[in-house]
């Protein structure tokens, strides 16, 4: 087996060169088990990417900054954008887990995903200035990044966000989980569906200004939303049922 | 690569490759044992350290990640207080409370749990409980339901801010009649400050009897508290030995397959791999992996290898290697030809007929009704009375069939064991047991050993849960010591444990129950199909008990307390999943899932009281056990009566403490303000269990003095984090008269202990504490026939021996001249008729005398979504008299939350291939700290005669009714009658759009 390389770039520069060669390792807390194949990893730790700044406009999150730096910021982020960082896992994995590392791994059961898709997150790029929405990245497949690095995450500050999730229990990971974001000064609602496959979908924003048209339309969404945890019946009825209820606080009967 | 940090406040330097994890940087480099391995992929949190401050996990970060960083392990707070002329700063505050609130059980997260604790409390010094909670969310913890860790880290932090706090040991809070409903405040209230809300103490109904006892039913420390505080190196693992070779197993990709052909020539020249063995290189033995009694009841299905494979995850061969990754890359070079079988994947199509058979070796050895040629490691049929007369008798039958899956005991500690040959080549096996004789006695055949050539050595474990009933994979490492030579050390990954591990039996359970109109129970019978999987480990005795125990506490009314009609069927059958075992409660938590599910219904259908109905019904004091007569595990029945039965007052204490009454029933209570698709429910379901295996369980204890007065207590029993040395100690101490740190309690190891049959069955407080109480009597019995020769010699009226009394540690007359026991020792070692003062007694009962519960619970159920959530579980329990109320009550808030995971969130399934969809602690959920519901424990004390402080289980019992009180709180919340377990959302949610 070769061996590993291991290296932490003093600079963003010296940590782009590096990459063309290797893979970037940020808290670890989902690839220190997933190093077979691997030849070189170029630790972020020292790039001083994990800003996290809000304002009444906009979120600013870099990439590195930890679920737990969320959780600890939450007198600046919205309720349930914390929300969603503390129900991806406990304090310790938090202390290590990143943002970026979530984005770049998390599947459709990811609360934290679910939520930055109706935030409208996106993804700024590093080579480059590139901002890339999030939706289109988790479009993307396996490679979400195409071996760049997210150096930050932009959303506008929203009106409104609500995060809800139907789980086994209070801590388990969502069967079905729904985000409902309202930016300021908009009309315009963004839901996003998750609890399922490869990473949570955004509902038609068509469909989302009527609480009973968006259940409808997430209805069918999750029509083949079946696996080894939930049937497609359940999923789709209740994320139905989540998406009308979530959006009944933004539109009232 | 070279990397530096600072460990505990010194500079270390290391050279390793650069995919060393921190953890086996810390624990195979460093020898840092303080931080335990619990699973590679971070949910456990066992191997925490600080890293700047913070809480990490050390299974998930690269060592090199660490490099120039500040890193505090356990091994840097706090320090036994006097350490010979050395004076310490003792134990840190957060360790001391750990220590006093009784919050630690096996130990194995602790450490974890203190620098968590340590790390909160250095930035927020004023914590309240949901922030402790959050502290905590990292780190999972199998025993305690987290109640204590909370309650102490609470109450370090107040000792840190230099408030006082209560002390542990008061008065214990035990009402004259009724427990009220307030007494026990809510602890979840997300605005509260830094005060505690909850008690550490349980509230105790305490049995006159016992009243006057001095260390009996106090709240002791834990003998092994301080060492599992620190961090201390005492678990199998943590144990340095020059050339240890390190285990793997390569597993089967194939549910069900022949090997046709095996070579393993090129893993055994890969360099760093010392053998690899196969079935071709091993002796044949059949044998059984089931820790039990000899002789085994159950079938011998089992070899160390095979040329067959029966389930995913099954051994094909073994490889013990120079390092881990040297082993790993030897089973990718072992090659293998299988030719694939048809598999059975449902217990329902195993005795179909045409169904492949899974054991077909010639090797098999039946027990009892077992015929592996129908897939049928099991058969039980036990009639009482004449169950069809009482069917055609009755003025309504109710039937129904309920559904419980396999679930894992998950220690948090995996399966470890080291092996070695010693000076006298002699094999030692140091392991994580709960069987260290059964270890020995059913490895020697396997192994080629006699079994005075084998010393089996269980040091602390990190939790067992009857996981560790099972001698599982010390052949592994002991068949490679064998080839090899050399000290091996094999021990599972978490994964390994969900592939190959054991798990509580799945069962089908169909009711059939005969009523008179006024509720009377005139007929009741069960079947169950229970699923063993690949081998028959427990298969017999595990569903044995779901009928002796859940069949039996029904018995009817009237005339038919005298003479009831029951019927139990079970047919226990091979199926190529991981085999079943033994699991806490042992086949009762299956069968009262069944049960209580059943009796809600028809206490529903008949439209009586659901209490008065099981209570009119229920088995009491001065009754027989009717399946006492009927079967037994592993001998002939014989009949044993109940003596004591606290279940009624249970029932009464539970309603009074739930405030049942103004919930049941109550439409106002069961809606929630604002949320119209919330409903709240309450439910119970009564249980019992039992202590011990009558005639069977046998336990021993030697007691010897030591020359200041203190006293070697040396027991085989098995402490799996339970707390068992604790009150066995404190059974001696009471005998003898002298505090709880002048017996210094030794156990489980075959070398140097007595026999003990093992931790399980809820035996050891009863069986091996009688067994330390006997042994105790004839130490003191000898202590005072020298006193009174003592005392009498220095002057004054003669006493005799009978008139000496043990106290205080002195040996006292009536006139109150005294002699104390370091006096006693001095003279009977040295000065006089020289004798080292012991006794040595043995235990095995005639009876089991069953614990009696009522568990309740409260629920708020979604009823758009299906979600439950469980709000509340109080338990109310008759185990005897309390040998120690904090692990006492840890037992039972720690079996509380393991059964709720049983109820809503733990469940093993399998795909079509056979391969298992639970692999980690993300996908088989058990129970955080910031996600748990109230646990309330209060003890119902009864005295039982057939122990000499009236002691009856408490392990296992709690257990029993989580999940049948959650179902039925879900019934009476929103109608939904889920009769599969675990309650997940998406089953209510069905059952509520099936009765739309």
């Amino acid at each position: 087996m070769t061996s590993l390389e291991y290296h932490r770039p003093q600079t963003l520069d010296e940590a782009l060169e590096l990459l063309e060669q290797g893979v970037p390792l940020a808290g670890g807390t989902w690839l220190t088990p997933r190093l077979r194949g691997i030849r070189a990893l170029v630790d972020l730790q020292d790039l001083g990417l994990d800003r996290i700044e809000a304002t009444d406009a906009a979120l600013v999150i870099g990439g590195t900054a930890t679920l737990q730096g969320l959780v600890e910021n939450a007198a600046l982020l919205p309720d349930d954008l914390v929300r969603a960082a503390r129900q991806e896992a406990g304090w310790n994995i938090r202390n290590k887990a990143t943002v970026a590392g979530t984005i770049v791994t998390g599947d459709g059961r990811s609360a934290l995903l679910t939520v930055l898709l109706a935030l409208d997150a996106e993804l700024e790029f590093a080579p480059g200035d590139e901002r890339v929405s999030l939706g289109e990245v988790l479009g993307r497949g396996a490679d979400r990044t195409g071996g760049k690095l997210i150096a930050a995450i932009h959303a506008a500050s929203p009106g409104h966000l609500r995060y809800a999730q139907v789980a086994r229990s209070p801590a388990d990971r969502p069967l079905l989980c729904v985000a409902v974001a309202l930016a300021k000064a908009d009309t315009d609602v963004r839901v996003a569906l998750g609890g399922f496959g490869a990473y949570p979908q955004l509902l038609s924003m068509d469909a989302t200004h009527d609480a009973q048209e968006a259940a409808k339309v997430a209805r069918a969404m999750y029509a083949g939303a079946g696996d080894a945890w939930a049937s497609a019946e359940y999923r789709s009825s209740t994320a139905a049922t989540m998406v009308a209820r979530l959006l009944t606080e933004v539109h009232p009967e | 690569m070279k990397i530096e940090f600072s460990l505990n406040g010194q500079p270390v330097e290391l050279e390793l490759p650069a995919s060393t994890t921190l953890l086996a940087a810390l624990r195979d480099r460093l020898a840092v044992f303080g931080v335990k391995h619990g699973c590679e992929t971070g949910e456990c949190g066992a191997c925490t350290v600080l890293l700047d401050g913070l809480p990490v996990n050390t299974c998930v970060m690269l060592a090199a990640q660490a490099d120039g960083k500040d890193l505090q392990t356990i091994e840097a707070v706090g320090q036994y207080p006097e350490l010979g002329w050395r004076r310490t700063e003792g134990l840190s505050p957060i360790q001391e409370a750990f220590v006093e609130t009784g919050a630690i059980q096996c130990g194995y997260c602790t450490p974890s749990m203190v620098l968590a604790a340590q790390s909160l409390i250095s930035s927020n010094p004023t914590p309240n409980e949901q922030e402790v909670r959050e502290a905590l969310s990292g780190i999972l913890c199998r025993c305690t339901g987290y109640l204590k860790p909370v309650q102490a880290i609470m109450r370090a932090a107040a000792v840190l801010r230099g408030e006082p706090i209560e002390p542990i040991d008061g008065a214990i809070p035990a009402p004259p009649e009724l427990f009220g409903a307030g007494d026990a405040p809510s602890s979840d209230a997300p605005d509260a400050g830094p005060e505690l809300l909850t008690r550490v103490m349980p509230r105790i109904k305490v049995a006159p009897e016992v009243e006057s006892l001095r260390i009996v039913g106090k709240p002791v420390r834990k003998v092994d508290a301080v060492k599992l505080a620190q961090g201390k190196p005492a678990f199998a693992a943590d144990m340095e030995m020059r050339g240890m070779l390190t285990a793997k197993i390569l597993k089967s990709p194939w549910a069900h397959a022949r090997i046709q052909k095996i070579d393993a020539s090129k893993a055994r020249e890969h360099p760093g791999v010392a053998a690899v063995l196969t079935w071709e290189d091993l002796p044949r033995v059949v044998y059984t992996t089931a820790g039990q009694s000899d002789p085994i009841p159950g079938p011998l299905d089992s070899f160390s290898l095979d040329n067959k494979v029966r389930f995913v995850g099954d051994r094909v061969a073994l490889v013990a290697a120079e390092t881990e990754q040297a082993a790993k890359e030897a089973l990718e070079l072992i090659e293998v030809e299988y030719e694939e079988l048809p598999a059975i994947l449902d217990s329902r199509q195993a005795m179909v007929e045409g169904a492949p058979q899974i054991h077909d070796e010639p090797e098999y050895v039946d027990f009892a009704e077992s015929d592996p040629s129908r897939n049928l490691a099991a058969e039980i049929h036990v009639d009482i009375g004449d169950v069809e007369k009482g069917f055609k008798a009755a003025d309504l039958i109710v039937e129904g069939t309920y559904e419980v899956p396999k679930v894992q005991q998950a220690s948090i500690e995996p399966h470890v064991v080291l092996t070695y040959w010693d000076e006298d080549d002699r094999l030692v096996i140091r392991t994580s047991t709960q069987v260290p004789f059964h270890v020995r006695r059913q490895l020697a055949p396997v192994l080629g050993l006699p079994a005075k050539r084998i010393r089996v050595v269980k040091p602390r474990i990190g939790g067992g849960f009857g996981g560790k009933q099972e001698v599982m994979i010390e052949d592994v490492a002991a068949h490679l010591t064998i080839a090899t030579g050399r000290p091996v050390r094999f021990e599972y990954t978490r994964a390994e444990e969900f592939h190959a591990g054991r798990s509580r039996h799945p069962m089908r359970l169909k009711m059939k129950t005969g009523l008179k109109k006024d509720g009377t129970i005139i007929a009741n019978e069960m079947h169950c199909l229970s699923d063993t999987g690949a081998y028959g480990c427990h298969a017999l005795t595990v569903a044995g008990n779901t009928g002796h125990k859940c069949m039996a506490l029904y018995v009817g009314d009237g005339e038919f307390r005298e003479e009831p009609n029951i019927r139990f069927h079970a047919d226990v059958v091979y199926t190529n999943t991981p085999p079943s075992g033994a699991y806490r409660g042992y086949g009762v938590p299956q069968g009262f899932w069944a049960v209580e599910r059943h009796m809600e219904t028809i206490a529903r259908q008949l439209e009586l009281d659901p209490l008065e109905f099981r209570l009119k019904n229920a088995l009491r004091a001065g009754e027989l056990q009717p399946f006492s007569t009927a079967w037994s595990e592993g001998r002939e029945p014989q009949p044993e009566t109940i003596h004591t039965n606290g279940l009624e007052e249970c029932v009464e204490q539970g309603i009074a403490a739930t405030g049942w009454a103004e919930k049941y029933g109550r439409e106002d209570w069961h809606t929630v303000a604002g949320k119209p698709y919330l409903r709240r429910g309450i439910g119970v379901a009564l249980a019992m269990q039992g202590t011990a295996i009558p005639y069977l369980d046998m336990g021993g204890a030697s007691i010897k003095i030591n020359d200041d007065g203190s006293f070697n207590l040396l027991v085989g029993a098995t402490d799996l984090g339970t707390g068992s040395d604790t009150v066995l100690a404190q059974q001696a101490a009471e005998v003898l008269g002298v505090p709880l740190d002048d017996v210094v309690i030794y156990s489980s190891d075959t070398d140097l202990t007595p026999f003990d049959k093992g931790a399980y069955a809820s035996s050891t407080t009863y069986i091996s504490g009688a067994a330390v109480v006997a042994a105790a009597e004839q130490v003191a019995a000898r202590i005072r026939a020298r006193a009174a020769r003592m005392i009498s010699e220095q002057g004054g009226e003669g006493v005799k021996p009978d008139q000496i009394s043990l106290a205080d540690s002195q040996a006292w007359a009536p006139d109150g001249r005294s002699v104390t026991m370091e006096e006693v020792a001095l003279n009977a070692l040295h000065h006089e008729h020289q004798e080292q003062i012991m006794g040595v007694a043995s235990y095995a009962s005639p009876v089991a005398p069953p614990p009696f519960s009522a568990q309740f619970a409260e629920v708020t159920v979604d009823i758009e979504t299906g979600q439950v959530t469980v709000d509340r579980l109080v338990l109310a329990v008759d185990s005897g008299v309390i040998v120690n109320p904090l692990t006492a009550s840890g037992q039972i808030e720690g079996g509380m939350t393991q059964a709720l995971g049983y109820a809503v969130s733990e469940e093993m399934l399998y795909d079509e291939a056979g391969h298992p969809r639970e692999m980690d602690f993300t996908d088989y959920h058990i129970f955080s700290a910031h996600e748990m519901p109230v646990l309330e424990t209060l003890f119902i004390e009864t005295f039982e005669p057939s122990h000499p402080f009236g002691v009856k289980a408490v392990a296992e019992i709690p257990m029993a009714g989580v999940a049948p009180a959650v179902g039925n709180a879900v019934l009476d919340a929103c109608g939904a009658s889920v009769n599969v377990a675990p309650i997940t959302p998406e089953r209510v949610w069905r059952v509520l759009k099936a009765e739309a």
